[in-house]
This record gives structure tokens, sequence and C-alpha cells, in this order.
């Protein structure tokens, strides 16, 4: 890379830097939705394109890959942006209750609340909380950190509550579709291989 | 300010003590000294992982309890791998971090709640652990002149950084369907990561160099006190309170 390039790649990178620790304040985070913050991912993904390019005709694959993760990272955060779908969701446990409150529709397809289990510590704080919802093929499982998968769509455990007015348990869960999180993923595998290669290389040198 | 005096306490005041003497003794007694913060910040480690019966990575406190013998351990592989003992530096900075650990943060047991429960818990706060010291010893020997070990350590600091931000995006994903939450404590982890991505793109020129290595290091202060600690970030990584 040319002094030019260098001294380009060092600017950017230090002006996103700031503007990383600017998008910490929730006030200006309004900013990420504007057309204006697509017009700069895009910026950034095609220079990093033409950095992992450049790097790849003079065979220095590190930076090849490296530039092609970052890529990706941008690329697929620009997917999330734009298509992914989140709905939060309530579901009550209490089989008295109307259908609404313990059953949704997702993609056609009624699902329905089995029941939330929980796990606590011997103090009382809680441990782990299980949801079991029915499907039409059979009851599944989720919880915090075991997210569940099914046709597309990812189910959360968020957390879970009594209604201060009739003590019934209430379990949330996010329902979420995001094309643009593999894209995301295989970004920082490269990212990270790369990094590994470049320390790699310093130990050997 | 605070004397620990349990168990855990007084292995923590003899990190403090020995990373001091460490600092400040002539080499050839400093390198015992400083070397045994090593197996002491290791006992020191499995004191507590025994007594909250989880990896002790839950808060401030636990997180700053791997920073001496990562140190001191960085200290006798560079010895090993390059002939050059760096401990009066490395000690220093192993007082630096022994120091809040035996005076300042409260060592208040906790339990790990359900969000924390992730097989990627550990490696992603042990990976920034790791990062951070390995950072902040690279800024230290570039500026002593050792520059080979400094670039090895900033290398490594690098990779792991890459890795840990990594894993907390595979983590978000997992635990909340977000791999990016905008959460004060990843925007200055990014930033951090960022500025030492810049700084990968200068060649040996020393100057600009051991600057951006400084911001990096202040950036990780900034992020690890300041941003963690301030009720100012709230966040799921905020630690105000804890």
């Amino acid at each position: 890379m040319n002094a030019v390039g260098r001294i380009g790649a060092v600017a950017a990178l230090l002006a996103l830097a700031l503007v990383s620790v600017v998008l910490a304040f929730p006030q200006v985070q309004g900013v990420l939705r504007t057309p204006w913050a697509f017009a700069v991912g895009g910026l950034l993904a095609i220079g990093s394109a033409a950095a992992a390019l450049s790097a790849l005709v003079r065979l220095r694959m590190v930076s090849a890959v490296f530039h092609a993760g970052a890529v990706l990272v941008i690329v697929g955060g620009m997917l999330t942006a734009r298509l992914a779908k989140t709905e939060a969701v309530t579901l009550w446990d209490a089989p008295s209750l109307p259908p609404d409150y313990r059953q949704i529709v997702v993609n056609g397809e009624p699902v329905s609340l089995h029941s939330v289990e929980f796990e606590t510590y011997p103090n009382g704080m809680p441990k782990q909380y299980h949801t079991l919802l029915d499907f039409e093929e059979g009851i599944h499982e989720l919880c915090v950190n075991h997210p569940l998968r099914h046709e597309g769509v990812t189910y959360y455990q968020m957390s879970y509550d009594r209604d201060p007015e009739t003590g019934i348990q209430r379990t949330h869960l996010t329902l979420r579709s995001d094309p643009g999180a593999r894209v995301v993923m295989i970004g920082y595998a490269l990212l990270v291989l790369a990094a590994f290669g470049l320390a790699l290389r310093e130990t050997v040198r | 300010m605070m004397l620990k005096t349990d168990t855990l306490g007084w292995l923590l005041n003899a990190e403090v003590l020995l990373a001091a003497l460490g600092a400040a003794l002539p080499r050839w007694a400093g390198r015992w000294v400083w070397s045994a913060v090593l197996p002491i910040g290791l006992a020191a480690i499995a004191v507590r992982w025994f007594t909250v019966c989880h990896p002790p990575l839950r808060n401030v406190f636990e997180a700053f309890l791997w920073l001496p013998p990562i140190l001191a351990g960085a200290t006798l592989l560079t010895r090993w791998r390059d002939g050059v003992w760096t401990v009066r530096w490395d000690a220093l900075l192993g007082f630096i971090v022994a120091f809040p650990l035996a005076f300042v943060f409260s060592a208040e047991e906790g339990l790990l709640p359900p969000a924390l429960q992730s097989p990627l818990f550990v490696p992603h706060v042990l990976g920034y652990m790791l990062a951070y010291a390995l950072l902040a010893r690279a800024f230290l020997l570039s500026c002593l002149r050792i520059e080979d070990v400094s670039r090895r350590s900033l290398a490594w600091g690098f990779f792991l950084m890459t890795l840990a931000l990594a894993l907390g995006a595979v983590w978000g994903n997992e635990a909340w369907g977000g791999y990016w939450q905008w959460d004060p404590k990843e925007q200055w982890s990014l930033a951090t990561w960022l500025i030492y991505a810049a700084l990968l793109h200068v060649p040996g020129k020393r100057p600009l160099r051991l600057t951006l290595l400084g911001l990096g290091l202040l950036a990780v202060i900034l992020t690890v006190t300041w941003v963690n600690l301030s009720r100012l970030f709230p966040g799921m990584h905020s630690y105000a309170g804890l």
C-alpha cells in the first residue's frame, strides 16, 4: 500500500473510532436509520473491498482475508438493518385465559405456550427459565442463551415475570429473522482468521 | 479503600507487595519476586472460583483477578522466547492492576444470572482481559524501545481482541437475537479495536506508532473503567453499582 493509501486508511479508521464513541450515546443513534448511514456503510464496504482486491493481487493474503471479512461484516450489518424482522411476544401461563394470551401465529402456524419452568438458586435468585412451546409437530424448548430455531424464525427467551394484578406467570420472548446475521458471522470468522495469521507471522518472523 | 483480610484478600495483598517489590528491586531479585505473582495469582483465581462456584469473570473485580498472573506469565514467556527480562515494567503494570483489586474494588460475591450462563462467557471476557494486558504491555515495551517484543505483544493482543469481539457478537446473537446492541461498552470496544486496526496500517514510523499505541491504551483504560463503571453509560455491560 502506498503512503497516501496508508494515511487514508489510518484517518478513516480513527474517524470511525470517534464515530463509534459518539454512537455510544442513545440520543444520537437515530442517525443509524437514515439513508446517510447506509451511504457511509456502502462507501466503507467499497473501500474495504478495494483494499481486499488490492491485497489479493499482491498476494498479501492476511490483508486480503482481513478486508474481505470487514466487507462481509459491513454488508451483513446493512442487510440486518434493512431486512431483519423482530417481534416481542408475551405469553401467559394460564390455561383459563383466552387463546390470544397463550398463542401466537407464526408463518401461518399456531404456536402455543405449553409451560414455563424455572430453576432457582438456594437464595431464590433465578438460575434459568425455560419456555416450552407447542408446535404442530411437537413441543420444543428454549431458554436464555439457547434459542429455538424453527422454520426460519428464531425464538429467544428474554425474561419472565408475574402480572402484578393477577399473579399469572408470563414469559417474554423475541421472535427474529435476520438474513444478515450469517453474513456478519462469516465476516467475523475471516477477521479472526486474519488476525491470527498476523500474530503468527509476527511470532515466526 | 478497604483491607481485605480473608484468604483471597491476603493473596491479593501479597500480589500488590510482590508487584511493588518486583518493580523496585534490582533485576536479579525482582524477577524472582515478580515471578511469584504467577502462582499466587492463579491461587487467587482458584480460591475465588471455589467460593463462587463459577468462573470468576462476573464483574470488574473478578475480571481484574486474571490480570496480574497474565502479566507475570507474559514476563516469563518473553524471557523464554526472546531472552529478555521485562520484569520492572510488567511488575509496574501488575501493581497498577493489583492495587485496586486489593484495596478498591468490592469483592462481594454473586451468582451468575441466566444471561451469563453461556459457554461463550469465559472465552469472551477472558479474551478481552488477555488482550488488554498484552496491548498495555505493547505500549510500555515500545516506550522502552523493545520493539520486537512490543510488536508481538500487539499482534497477539489484537488477535485476542478480535476474537473476543467476535465471540461477543456470537453470544449476543444467541442470547438476545442481536449480534450488536449499540451498547456503550460495545461502542467503546469497537473504537479501541479500530484504533489498533489503524495502528496496523502504520509501518514502523515510531512517533506515530507510539502515539497510536498510547491512544489505544487510553481507550482500553476508559472502556474498562469509565464506561464500565459510570452511570453515564447504562447498558447490559454496565457494572455501575456492582
